[in-house]
Protein backbone atom coordinates (compact mmCIF):
# COMPACT_ATOMS: atom_id res chain seq x y z
CA UNK A 1 0.00 0.00 0.00
CA UNK A 2 1.27 3.01 -0.93
CA UNK A 3 0.53 7.07 -0.25
CA UNK A 4 0.86 9.93 -2.24
CA UNK A 5 0.19 13.97 -1.19
CA UNK A 6 -3.46 15.27 -2.38
CA UNK A 7 -1.70 17.81 -3.78
CA UNK A 8 -5.11 19.47 -5.37
CA UNK A 9 -5.58 20.41 -1.89
CA UNK A 10 -2.15 20.07 0.21
CA UNK A 11 0.83 22.21 0.12
CA UNK A 12 3.37 20.10 2.15
CA UNK A 13 6.92 21.56 3.62
CA UNK A 14 9.31 19.60 5.72
CA UNK A 15 11.80 21.27 7.90
CA UNK A 16 13.52 21.27 10.34
CA UNK A 17 12.10 18.23 11.22
CA UNK A 18 8.71 19.25 11.43
CA UNK A 19 6.08 18.74 8.45
CA UNK A 20 3.45 21.48 8.03
CA UNK A 21 0.91 20.52 5.68
CA UNK A 22 -1.47 23.69 4.11
CA UNK A 23 -5.20 23.20 2.74
CA UNK A 24 -5.25 25.65 0.26
CA UNK A 25 -8.95 24.86 -0.09
CA UNK A 26 -10.31 25.67 3.68
CA UNK A 27 -7.21 27.60 5.52
CA UNK A 28 -6.72 24.47 7.79
CA UNK A 29 -3.25 23.32 8.88
CA UNK A 30 -1.80 20.58 10.09
CA UNK A 31 1.90 19.96 12.29
CA UNK A 32 3.49 16.74 12.92
CA UNK A 33 5.46 15.72 15.32
CA UNK A 34 9.13 14.70 14.68
CA UNK A 35 8.41 10.69 14.36
CA UNK A 36 5.23 11.58 12.17
CA UNK A 37 7.16 13.69 9.91
CA UNK A 38 9.73 11.23 9.61
CA UNK A 39 6.89 8.72 8.50
CA UNK A 40 5.38 11.27 6.22
CA UNK A 41 8.65 12.13 3.94
CA UNK A 42 9.53 8.31 3.48
CA UNK A 43 5.65 8.11 2.27
CA UNK A 44 6.30 10.88 0.21
CA UNK A 45 9.88 9.45 -1.09
CA UNK A 46 8.21 6.23 -2.41
CA UNK A 47 8.40 3.54 0.74
CA UNK A 48 5.47 1.90 1.15
CA UNK A 49 3.17 1.43 3.99
CA UNK A 50 4.76 -2.00 4.63
CA UNK A 51 8.56 -0.10 4.39
CA UNK A 52 7.65 1.99 7.13
CA UNK A 53 6.33 -0.64 9.28
CA UNK A 54 9.31 -2.68 8.56
CA UNK A 55 11.48 0.38 9.60
CA UNK A 56 10.01 1.29 12.45
CA UNK A 57 9.86 -2.50 14.29
CA UNK A 58 13.53 -2.67 13.24
CA UNK A 59 14.21 0.31 15.26
CA UNK A 60 15.72 0.10 18.82
CA UNK A 61 13.44 0.61 21.31
CA UNK A 62 10.60 0.08 19.48
CA UNK A 63 7.74 -0.91 21.40
CA UNK A 64 5.09 -4.02 20.27
CA UNK A 65 2.33 -1.14 19.43
CA UNK A 66 4.00 0.71 16.81
CA UNK A 67 2.38 -0.79 14.06
CA UNK A 68 -0.70 0.00 15.75
CA UNK A 69 0.44 3.73 16.00
CA UNK A 70 1.62 3.97 12.33
CA UNK A 71 -1.82 2.48 11.52
CA UNK A 72 -3.78 5.44 13.25
CA UNK A 73 -0.89 8.12 11.93
CA UNK A 74 -2.16 6.61 8.37
CA UNK A 75 -5.99 6.66 9.19
CA UNK A 76 -5.16 10.33 10.64
CA UNK A 77 -3.39 11.26 7.02
CA UNK A 78 -5.89 9.75 4.90
CA UNK A 79 -8.54 11.16 7.03
CA UNK A 80 -7.25 14.69 7.09
CA UNK A 81 -7.47 14.28 3.50
CA UNK A 82 -3.61 14.98 3.50
CA UNK A 83 -2.67 11.90 1.74
CA UNK A 84 -4.44 9.53 -0.69
CA UNK A 85 -3.92 6.37 -1.81
CA UNK A 86 -1.67 5.54 -4.68
CA UNK A 87 -2.59 4.24 -8.25
CA UNK A 88 0.91 2.53 -8.30
CA UNK A 89 2.51 0.19 -5.56
CA UNK A 90 6.35 1.27 -5.09
CA UNK A 91 8.90 0.20 -2.97
CA UNK A 92 11.52 2.00 -0.86
CA UNK A 93 13.39 0.86 2.23
CA UNK A 94 12.32 3.45 4.28
CA UNK A 95 15.12 5.48 6.78
CA UNK A 96 13.30 6.82 9.69
CA UNK A 97 14.59 9.16 12.19
CA UNK A 98 15.25 7.16 15.14
CA UNK A 99 15.95 9.61 17.98
CA UNK A 100 12.53 11.15 16.15
CA UNK A 101 10.64 7.84 16.83
CA UNK A 102 12.53 7.78 20.55
CA UNK A 103 11.38 11.28 21.82
CA UNK A 104 7.96 10.63 20.11
CA UNK A 105 7.72 7.78 22.23
CA UNK A 106 7.53 6.13 18.52
CA UNK A 107 3.86 8.08 18.22
CA UNK A 108 3.72 9.82 15.03
CA UNK A 109 0.82 12.60 15.26
CA UNK A 110 -0.71 14.45 13.07
CA UNK A 111 -2.52 18.15 14.53
CA UNK A 112 -4.91 19.88 13.00
CA UNK A 113 -4.88 23.94 13.02
CA UNK A 114 -7.94 26.16 12.23
CA UNK A 115 -6.27 29.61 14.47
CA UNK A 116 -5.23 31.42 11.13
CA UNK A 117 -8.10 29.71 9.17
CA UNK A 118 -8.89 32.89 8.04
CA UNK A 119 -6.11 34.32 7.12
CA UNK A 120 -5.48 31.59 5.11
CA UNK A 121 -8.60 31.22 3.47
CA UNK A 122 -9.07 34.83 2.25
CA UNK A 123 -6.01 33.94 -0.24
CA UNK A 124 -7.83 35.60 -2.48
CA UNK A 125 -5.82 34.41 -5.90
CA UNK A 126 -7.17 30.91 -7.20
CA UNK A 127 -6.44 29.47 -10.08
CA UNK A 128 -8.66 26.84 -10.75
CA UNK A 129 -10.05 25.30 -13.61
CA UNK A 130 -13.67 24.13 -12.22
CA UNK A 131 -15.17 26.96 -10.18
CA UNK A 132 -15.39 25.23 -6.79
CA UNK A 133 -17.73 28.03 -4.67
CA UNK A 134 -15.88 30.75 -5.93
CA UNK A 135 -17.52 32.52 -8.98
CA UNK A 136 -16.22 35.49 -11.30
CA UNK A 137 -17.28 38.60 -10.45
CA UNK A 138 -19.88 40.60 -12.21
CA UNK A 139 -18.67 43.21 -14.85
CA UNK B 1 -4.21 60.94 14.99
CA UNK B 2 -1.44 61.08 12.06
CA UNK B 3 -1.80 58.08 9.59
CA UNK B 4 1.35 57.42 7.44
CA UNK B 5 0.32 55.16 4.50
CA UNK B 6 3.46 53.08 3.41
CA UNK B 7 2.95 51.78 -0.27
CA UNK B 8 6.07 49.51 -1.35
CA UNK B 9 6.43 49.31 -4.60
CA UNK B 10 8.12 47.48 -7.97
CA UNK B 11 7.83 48.90 -11.38
CA UNK B 12 4.19 49.70 -10.34
CA UNK B 13 3.72 52.37 -12.89
CA UNK B 14 0.06 50.95 -14.04
CA UNK B 15 -1.80 50.78 -10.83
CA UNK B 16 -0.21 53.59 -8.28
CA UNK B 17 -1.74 56.41 -9.35
CA UNK B 18 -5.34 54.91 -8.24
CA UNK B 19 -3.52 54.07 -5.24
CA UNK B 20 -2.18 57.66 -4.29
CA UNK B 21 -5.38 59.16 -5.86
CA UNK B 22 -7.19 57.12 -3.61
CA UNK B 23 -5.14 58.48 -0.30
CA UNK B 24 -5.62 62.09 -1.65
CA UNK B 25 -9.03 61.53 -1.65
CA UNK B 26 -9.26 60.96 2.14
CA UNK B 27 -8.65 64.19 3.11
CA UNK B 28 -6.59 63.90 5.52
CA UNK B 29 -3.14 64.99 6.40
CA UNK B 30 -1.66 61.49 5.83
CA UNK B 31 2.25 60.84 5.47
CA UNK B 32 2.47 58.74 2.21
CA UNK B 33 5.81 56.97 1.95
CA UNK B 34 6.26 54.79 -1.70
CA UNK B 35 9.53 52.55 -1.15
CA UNK B 36 10.36 52.12 -4.67
CA UNK B 37 11.83 48.85 -4.62
CA UNK B 38 14.53 48.74 -7.58
CA UNK B 39 11.73 50.23 -9.98
CA UNK B 40 13.10 50.32 -13.75
CA UNK B 41 10.01 52.53 -14.71
CA UNK B 42 8.84 55.81 -13.67
CA UNK B 43 7.37 54.57 -10.10
CA UNK B 44 9.18 57.24 -8.21
CA UNK B 45 8.16 60.01 -10.35
CA UNK B 46 4.63 59.26 -10.10
CA UNK B 47 4.94 59.04 -6.58
CA UNK B 48 6.61 62.29 -6.27
CA UNK B 49 4.16 64.18 -8.44
CA UNK B 50 1.28 63.53 -5.59
CA UNK B 51 3.90 64.85 -2.86
CA UNK B 52 4.89 61.15 -1.27
CA UNK B 53 7.62 60.63 0.60
CA UNK B 54 9.92 58.68 -2.23
CA UNK B 55 12.29 55.89 -0.01
CA UNK B 56 14.47 53.77 -2.67
CA UNK B 57 15.91 50.38 -2.75
CA UNK B 58 18.57 50.64 -5.57
CA UNK B 59 18.22 46.63 -6.07
CA UNK B 60 14.68 44.94 -5.62
CA UNK B 61 15.13 43.33 -2.00
CA UNK B 62 11.32 42.39 -1.92
CA UNK B 63 8.12 43.59 -0.69
CA UNK B 64 8.75 42.76 3.00
CA UNK B 65 11.88 44.40 3.61
CA UNK B 66 9.96 47.63 1.41
CA UNK B 67 7.57 47.39 4.43
CA UNK B 68 10.13 47.57 6.63
CA UNK B 69 12.27 50.30 5.18
CA UNK B 70 8.48 52.40 5.36
CA UNK B 71 7.87 51.97 8.67
CA UNK B 72 11.59 52.82 9.77
CA UNK B 73 10.71 55.94 8.39
CA UNK B 74 7.58 56.58 9.21
CA UNK B 75 6.38 59.35 11.51
CA UNK B 76 2.21 58.91 12.11
CA UNK B 77 0.65 57.39 14.90
CA UNK B 78 -0.36 54.92 13.24
CA UNK B 79 0.58 53.34 9.65
CA UNK B 80 -1.41 51.00 6.89
CA UNK B 81 0.49 49.57 4.71
CA UNK B 82 -1.38 49.50 0.89
CA UNK B 83 -0.44 47.43 -2.02
CA UNK B 84 0.72 49.84 -5.05
CA UNK B 85 -2.27 48.35 -7.30
CA UNK B 86 -5.07 48.92 -4.68
CA UNK B 87 -7.35 50.68 -2.99
CA UNK B 88 -9.01 52.71 -0.20
CA UNK B 89 -12.19 53.29 -0.21
CA UNK B 90 -13.26 56.89 0.28
CA UNK B 91 -13.45 57.80 4.34
CA UNK B 92 -11.99 54.89 5.34
CA UNK B 93 -8.79 55.83 6.72
CA UNK B 94 -10.83 58.34 8.98
CA UNK B 95 -13.43 56.09 10.13
CA UNK B 96 -10.11 53.31 10.74
CA UNK B 97 -8.10 56.64 12.67
CA UNK B 98 -11.77 57.34 14.59
CA UNK B 99 -11.79 53.73 15.74
CA UNK B 100 -8.27 53.47 16.92
CA UNK B 101 -8.72 56.35 18.88
CA UNK B 102 -11.96 55.73 20.26
CA UNK B 103 -10.24 52.59 21.75
CA UNK B 104 -7.20 52.46 22.92
CA UNK B 105 -7.06 48.93 24.27
CA UNK B 106 -6.70 48.16 20.88
CA UNK B 107 -3.59 48.17 18.56
CA UNK B 108 -4.64 47.63 15.83
CA UNK B 109 -8.01 48.10 13.61
CA UNK B 110 -8.75 45.50 11.01
CA UNK B 111 -11.28 46.51 8.05
CA UNK B 112 -12.67 44.25 5.19
CA UNK B 113 -11.20 44.00 1.86
CA UNK B 114 -13.50 43.39 -1.35
CA UNK B 115 -11.82 41.86 -4.52
CA UNK B 116 -12.31 43.18 -7.98
CA UNK B 117 -11.48 42.39 -10.98
CA UNK B 118 -8.78 44.44 -12.79
CA UNK B 119 -10.47 45.36 -15.82
CA UNK B 120 -7.79 44.82 -18.58
CA UNK B 121 -8.08 40.89 -17.13
CA UNK B 122 -10.11 38.71 -19.26
CA UNK B 123 -12.91 37.06 -17.79
CA UNK B 124 -12.76 33.48 -18.97
CA UNK B 125 -8.84 32.84 -17.95
CA UNK B 126 -10.02 30.89 -15.04
CA UNK B 127 -9.06 33.57 -12.04
CA UNK B 128 -12.12 33.54 -9.78
CA UNK B 129 -12.63 35.90 -7.00
CA UNK B 130 -14.75 36.42 -3.76
CA UNK B 131 -17.34 37.52 -4.02
CA UNK B 132 -17.76 38.64 -0.76
CA UNK B 133 -15.92 41.39 1.14
CA UNK B 134 -13.50 39.22 3.60
CA UNK B 135 -10.79 39.81 6.80
CA UNK B 136 -8.00 38.84 4.73
CA UNK B 137 -4.06 37.86 4.40
CA UNK B 138 -3.63 41.88 3.37
CA UNK B 139 -1.75 44.37 5.19
CA UNK B 140 -3.76 46.77 2.81
CA UNK B 141 -7.45 47.16 5.69
CA UNK B 142 -5.20 47.15 8.97
CA UNK B 143 -3.97 50.25 10.39
CA UNK B 144 -1.71 50.00 13.05
CA UNK B 145 -0.51 51.95 16.18
CA UNK B 146 3.42 52.32 15.29
CA UNK B 147 4.63 51.60 18.89
CA UNK B 148 3.02 48.25 18.57
CA UNK B 149 5.89 47.30 16.29
CA UNK B 150 8.58 48.65 19.60
CA UNK B 151 6.44 45.00 21.13
CA UNK B 152 6.50 42.86 18.03
CA UNK B 153 9.36 44.01 16.25
CA UNK B 154 9.67 44.55 12.22
CA UNK B 155 8.21 41.95 9.31
CA UNK B 156 10.27 38.84 9.29
CA UNK B 157 13.19 39.19 6.59
CA UNK B 158 13.29 35.94 5.60
CA UNK B 159 10.36 35.16 3.67
CA UNK B 160 8.58 37.29 0.72
CA UNK B 161 5.18 36.75 1.84
CA UNK B 162 2.42 35.55 4.24
CA UNK B 163 4.09 38.65 6.96
CA UNK B 164 0.89 39.35 8.19
CA UNK B 165 0.41 35.90 9.42
CA UNK B 166 3.56 36.41 11.42
CA UNK B 167 2.56 39.89 12.54
CA UNK B 168 -1.14 38.50 13.63
CA UNK B 169 1.12 35.74 15.51
CA UNK B 170 3.54 38.11 17.57
CA UNK B 171 0.41 40.60 18.17
CA UNK B 172 -1.16 37.62 19.68
CA UNK B 173 2.54 36.93 21.66
CA UNK B 174 2.57 40.80 23.15
CA UNK B 175 -0.76 40.61 24.02
CA UNK B 176 -1.79 43.16 21.60
CA UNK B 177 -5.48 43.37 20.62
CA UNK B 178 -6.02 44.15 16.76
CA UNK B 179 -10.22 45.41 16.79
CA UNK B 180 -11.93 44.37 13.89
CA UNK B 181 -14.65 46.88 12.28
CA UNK B 182 -17.65 46.01 9.88
CA UNK B 183 -15.75 48.19 7.66
CA UNK B 184 -15.09 47.62 3.98
CA UNK B 185 -11.91 49.95 3.61
CA UNK B 186 -9.67 48.62 0.61
CA UNK B 187 -10.29 47.57 -2.76
CA UNK B 188 -8.12 44.42 -3.90
CA UNK B 189 -7.21 44.37 -7.50
CA UNK B 190 -7.21 40.98 -8.93
CA UNK B 191 -4.80 40.77 -12.06
CA UNK B 192 -2.45 38.49 -14.02
CA UNK B 193 0.88 39.25 -12.27
CA UNK B 194 -0.75 39.12 -8.49
CA UNK B 195 2.46 38.16 -6.41
CA UNK B 196 0.21 35.18 -5.20
CA UNK B 197 -0.75 33.77 -8.20
CA UNK B 198 2.58 33.74 -10.18
CA UNK B 199 4.79 32.41 -6.68
CA UNK B 200 2.16 30.19 -5.21
CA UNK B 201 4.44 27.91 -4.42
CA UNK B 202 7.08 30.32 -3.22
CA UNK B 203 4.42 31.94 -0.90
CA UNK B 204 3.31 28.70 0.52
CA UNK B 205 6.59 27.89 1.59
CA UNK B 206 6.76 31.21 3.54
CA UNK B 207 3.46 30.49 5.19
CA UNK B 208 4.87 27.25 5.99
CA UNK B 209 7.73 28.68 7.61
CA UNK B 210 5.73 30.79 9.32
CA UNK B 211 3.15 28.39 10.81
CA UNK B 212 6.15 26.23 12.10
CA UNK B 213 7.44 29.06 14.01
CA UNK B 214 3.96 29.52 15.18
CA UNK B 215 3.29 26.04 16.42
CA UNK B 216 6.62 26.23 18.02
CA UNK B 217 5.49 29.10 20.51
CA UNK B 218 2.47 27.08 21.16
CA UNK B 219 4.97 24.63 22.98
Amino acid sequence: MNYILNESEMFADINEGTAIVINSQTGIYYGMNGFGTSVFENLLAGSSVEDVVAAAKSLSGAPAGVETALEAFLQTLSGFRIVLPADAPSSRPAELDAAAAAADAFTPECKEYRDVQELLYADPIHEVEEETGWTPEKS
Amino acid sequence: MKISVIIPVRNGSNYLKEALESIAAQGLDTETIVVDDGSVDNTAEIAAAFGARVLRHPESRGQVVAKNTGLAAATGDCVLFLDHDDRIREGALRTMGEALQAHPEAAAVQAKVKDFLSPEIGRMDGTVIRPDAYYGLFTGAILIRREAFAKTGPFPENIHDGEIIYWHTRMEQCGLAILKLDLVSTDRRIHNTNFGKTNKEKEYKDFATILRARLKGKK
